[in-house]
């Protein structure tokens, strides 16, 4: 059975009052990226969460979880 | 936003809007040219032409340099490429097997049906690259 990804990366990147084009330019991606993350769309690589999680200076699993944890 | 981000968004909604024309310039013009022998050599080269700047917008970000480069390939750009070459296999697939069953009751030359799978097997993924582009980038707003 695939796990569901539940995304909190629009809750983080509000919080620090960032826009999705400024998130993205930090992470040195797309907003069409961001906003597919934020709206679960697209499952990021470990690498593209690590960055987001540094860039938005929380630990990776504050940002993404498996549904029902 | 900066500047980076702005033209790269450029570059992909102009990715985006262009790959569904060229497949279908490349439909139209291969439609064309099938029903006309001999071909000469300037209309293979411009079929060429259409083949591989399409190609080349669907595998690649083009002639960018570096930063936006790597914005115009970012990983969902990377996620929807590979679901273009799976459309594109599959359609080819696809096309393949209703030629075969075609066949059976219309003569086709073995030339046209190569010609056929390879124009859909091309065209495919474009189209599929460009509307899931689209897609993406009008959900963004």
């Amino acid at each position: 059975m695939q796990a569901r990804l539940v995304c909190h990366v629009r809750a983080a990147r509000t919080a620090r009052g960032l826009t999705q084009a400024e998130l993205a330019d930090l992470a040195g991606v797309s907003r069409k990226t961001i906003n597919t993350v934020e709206n679960g769309v697209f499952v990021p690589s470990t690498t593209l969460a690590l960055l987001l999680a540094r860039v938005l200076g929380v630990a990776v699993e504050e940002l993404f979880a498996l549904a029902g944890e | 936003m900066t500047e980076t981000q702005q033209a790269g968004e450029r570059f992909l909604r102009w990715r985006a809007r262009l790959l569904p024309l060229t497949a279908i310039a490349l439909i139209v013009g291969n439609a064309v040219l099938s029903g006309s022998a001999p071909r000469s050599v300037q209309d293979v080269l411009s079929v060429l032409a259409v083949v591989v700047s399409g190609f080349t917008l669907v595998m690649t970000g083009g002639l960018l340099p570096g930063r936006l480069r790597r914005l115009a390939e970012d990983e969902s750009t990377a996620q929807h490429r590979a679901m273009a070459l799976r459309v594109g296999y599959i359609a080819a697939v696809a096309c393949a097997l209703g030629q075969y069953v075609a066949a059976l009751f219309v003569p086709l030359s073995a030339h046209q049906a190569l010609q056929i799978v390879l124009m859909t097997a091309i065209a495919a993924p474009m189209i599929s690259f460009g509307a899931q582009e689209a897609q993406a980038l009008r959900d963004a707003g």
